[in-house]
């Protein structure tokens, strides 16, 4: 049993950065990266702003060397390459390390990126549409595809649980390493944007056709975005053996359903408040010790406010507070990823980052979040929340070591 | 990894056989009459709320009647979580959604289509329906999208953070699916027709349901002593060798085995690699059961059902028959699940007394 579970890599790539790099540029700058330039192909995303990664899937895929030049990839799978590699090369895993750790993977629409290319053929006849788009719908393909590149062996699996599953992914691998079946395990989330989902978020209309506002009274709604982020999480006896240096402990974690409503969250918060206090509970830690919350912070009416409603119903006073998703756009199953990254960039660097575009508080709750970056904080323990679809709800609680 | 006091309380199964009335352990075994192995649709009224599953599909009302006959087989307790492996997700709402968008070109689209259609709707809708507040996942990778399930689940009560776990594999096969799996030669009848020394297999759907628990009562079934998932095996290591550590982890050998049930699927390369095992287990009774209900992602879950009804009810139907070596009251069954060499998932299951 490893008491703690400990983070030793971390791998991330959005639309404001390709690498961790980039990103912690990004941040220092205040950079968003919501516009309405659109690669994608879509009536949509050429009139809403969207935060999309502006390189092709050729681009992407010239950057990942030992790929098979004939193999379709689906841009989620490439995406998640890309970060999962950028966390495993800062962990310096070898080989060896990776052949018998295990990969936690997630993604809410897998490769539909490709899938809805492959139908638009298919449906003019049943006997056409490229086969080798198709094969990478499913959700597990983007993790083969992680698995493969990096050699992973000995168990991988993909959590798909909308815009929750990179903070399930983490749960799931911490549980992994807590019990002793793996030292070491690669865990994150990817989703590349797509006609699907950015057509489905659209008939729910609850897509801002401006720069999103997350946690403003007069917000409209939120601006998908693309992104993955991964991490290499660890016990304590690997660390050890290896001589790694922990970058951040993934401390807490709590998961919870708000069984209210398919896609809108309870008026009470509840499934976000069980979600936090578990993650709190988990830790040890009282809430009076947190630092800093990365808010799922949407943009939407109905997120903000339930979750505005469930943080003041644990906290008397409030730490400080903010969405990133105002730089990054809503990633989805990704948001959870890239927002943990985020939260260990904010735990080595004492950052606390702004919630852009924020003007007026939401009437009912008052929560007037951080607007601008500020630096030279110390921050000891964020929480990150992850809401979505299906009422699940997760929360991490990501502490220094 | 070896499991202390887990049980199965609660069981049930809608799948292409009569499982989820149980006839199928009395003989009511069915031929193929569709093209695919099309899940037999249990009384959904007698179960659900007409007005609201109306609007469900298959797979969603499906899930929700198997859950709740596997949870009041359980006493009716409250699952502590709820996990769902689900392996293609809701197919008929994805093509509903995929194809408006398509053909109104993006635009006037109703959102039901695309809030039914992510996967974690079955974890979600089963929460809904029972109002749980606990935790809710949902695992979608090929032929580990049933088996990370189960190992969140037992993890889960090992950590002692849940006492009862709802665990659900589902999956469901839609006309377009059907036909472009035809195209990828995955899963394929005539292909394994035509190979005469294989299974006939084809694409099957369905779902089961378990209710997994660390109390023992008079409702277990039979418990869960050990269980493995390997994706792709170490290269210094044979089949043989890992399968025999894995029962020596639980001080047994390959005698203690009574009944193997394999995932055979047809696929004469995929099936070869069975073959060293059930050779190591010559004297086991062996099954095998995707000819009867079909492949897909989460089919081995069937081969749990199997294994408890065996080990519960004392019930092997003769058409799952590979090898029979007589154990007509099984203590000891093993679970064997691969394809193509990956996605190596092996679990004990055993009477509740041993």
């Amino acid at each position: 049993m490893s008491a703690r579970v400990l983070i030793t890599g971390i791998g991330s790539v959005s639309s404001i950065g390709l690498s961790i790099q980039e990103l912690t540029d990004s941040i220092l700058k205040s950079k968003t990266g919501v516009s309405n330039t659109t690669r994608l192909d879509s009536i949509l995303a050429r009139t809403l702003p969207t935060a999309q990664i502006q390189l092709s899937d050729q681009e992407l895929k010239n950057k990942l060397s030992g790929l098979s030049p004939k193999h379709v990839y689906s841009r989620t799978a490439l995406l998640g390459m890309l970060a999962a590699q950028e966390a495993s090369n800062m962990a310096g895993l070898t080989s060896h390390d990776l052949i018998s750790a295990g990969l936690v993977s997630s993604s809410s629409a897998g490769g539909m990126d490709k899938g809805e290319f492959f139908y638009e053929d298919y449906l003019k006849s049943s006997t056409k549409g490229n086969l080798k788009f198709a094969l990478t719908h499913d959700c597990g393909d983007s993790a083969e595809q992680i698995a493969a590149l990096l050699n992973i062996q000995h168990y991988i699996t993909t959590i798909s649980t909308a815009c929750s599953s990179a903070a399930n992914a983490m749960i799931h691998a911490a549980r992994l390493i807590k019990s002793g079946m793996c030292d070491i395990v690669i865990a994150g989330g990817t989703d590349a944007i797509c006609k699907f989902t950015i057509n489905g978020f659209n008939s729910l209309m609850i897509l801002s056709d401006e720069p999103c506002q997350p946690f403003d009274k007069n917000r409209k709604g939120l601006n998908l975005g693309e992104a993955a982020g991964y991490f290499v999480l660890e016990s304590e006896a690997s660390v050890k053996r290896r001589g790694a240096k922990p970058l951040a402990v993934l401390s807490g974690y709590g998961n919870a359903c708000d069984a209210y409503h398919q896609t809108a969250s309870s008026p009470n918060g509840e499934g976000a408040y069980l979600a936090m206090m578990q993650a709190i509970k988990v830790s040890g830690y009282a809430p009076a010790e947190i630092d800093y919350i990365n808010a799922h912070g949407t943009g939407t009416q109905n997120n903000d406010l339930s979750e505005s409603v469930a943080l003041k119903r644990i906290f008397e006073t409030l730490p400080p507070v903010s969405s990133t998703k105002a730089m990054t756009g809503h990633t989805l199953a990704a948001a959870g990823g890239i927002e943990a990254v985020m939260s260990v960039l904010a735990i080595q660097n004492g950052w606390i980052f702004p919630n852009k575009n924020f003007q007026e508080a939401i009437e009912e709750t008052g929560i007037i979040p951080v607007t601008e970056l500020q630096t030279n904080k110390s921050i000891k323990h964020i929480l990150s929340n992850s809401f979505g679809f299906g009422g699940n709800n997760s929360s991490l609680l990501i502490s220094a070591c | 990894m070896l499991i202390q006091n887990v049980y199965i309380n609660g069981l049930s199964s809608v799948s292409a056989q009569a499982t989820f009335d149980e006839t199928f352990l009395e003989g009511n075994v069915l031929a193929p009459t569709a093209e695919y192995r099309k899940a037999i649709d249990p009384e959904y009224k007698q179960y659900l709320n007409p007005t609201a599953s109306r609007r469900f599909s298959k797979l969603i009302k499906m899930s929700l009647v198997a859950a709740q006959k596997s949870i009041a087989m359980a006493d009716g307790v409250m699952p502590e979580a709820i996990i769902t492996g689900t392996g293609l997700g809701c197919l008929e709402d994805t093509e509903k959604f995929l194809r408006s968008l398509i053909e109104n070109n993006e635009s006037m689209l109703s959102p039901t289509a695309f809030i039914q259609s992510t996967h974690n709707t079955i974890s979600g809708q089963i929460a809904m329906m029972i109002t749980c507040y606990h935790p809710n996942y949902t695992y979608s990778n090929r032929y580990f999208s049933f088996e990370s399930s189960l190992l969140d689940a037992l993890l889960m009560i090992q950590d002692n953070s849940c006492k009862h776990v709802l665990v659900n594999a589902a999956d469901e096969v839609i006309p377009a699916t059907h036909t472009i799996l035809k195209r990828m030669k995955l899963w394929d009848r005539s292909e394994s027709i035509r190979k005469n020394d294989s299974l006939p297999v084809t694409i099957g759907e369905g779902v089961v349901s378990m209710m997994v628990s660390s109390e023992k009562n008079v409702t277990s079934l039979a418990a869960i002593k050990a269980f493995k998932l390997v994706y792709i095996l170490p290269q210094e290591k044979t089949i043989e060798e890992i399968l025999n550590q894995f029962l020596e982890e639980a001080s047994l050998t390959v005698e203690d085995i009574d009944v193997l049930i394999v995932g055979m699927n047809g696929e004469e390369a995929s099936d070869a690699l069975y073959a060293p095992v059930c050779k190591l287990f010559d004297h086991s009774t062996q099954l095998v059961y995707k000819h009867l209900f079909g492949e897909c992602f989460t089919a081995s879950s069937f081969a749990y059902w199997l294994a408890v009804h065996a080990i519960h009810k004392k019930k092997i139907e003769p058409a799952c028959i590979l090898s029979d070596k007589g154990h007509k009251s099984p203590k000891r069954v093993l679970v064997y699940n691969q394809f193509r060499g990956k996605y190596h998932s092996f679990c004990l299951l055993t009477d509740v007394e041993v």
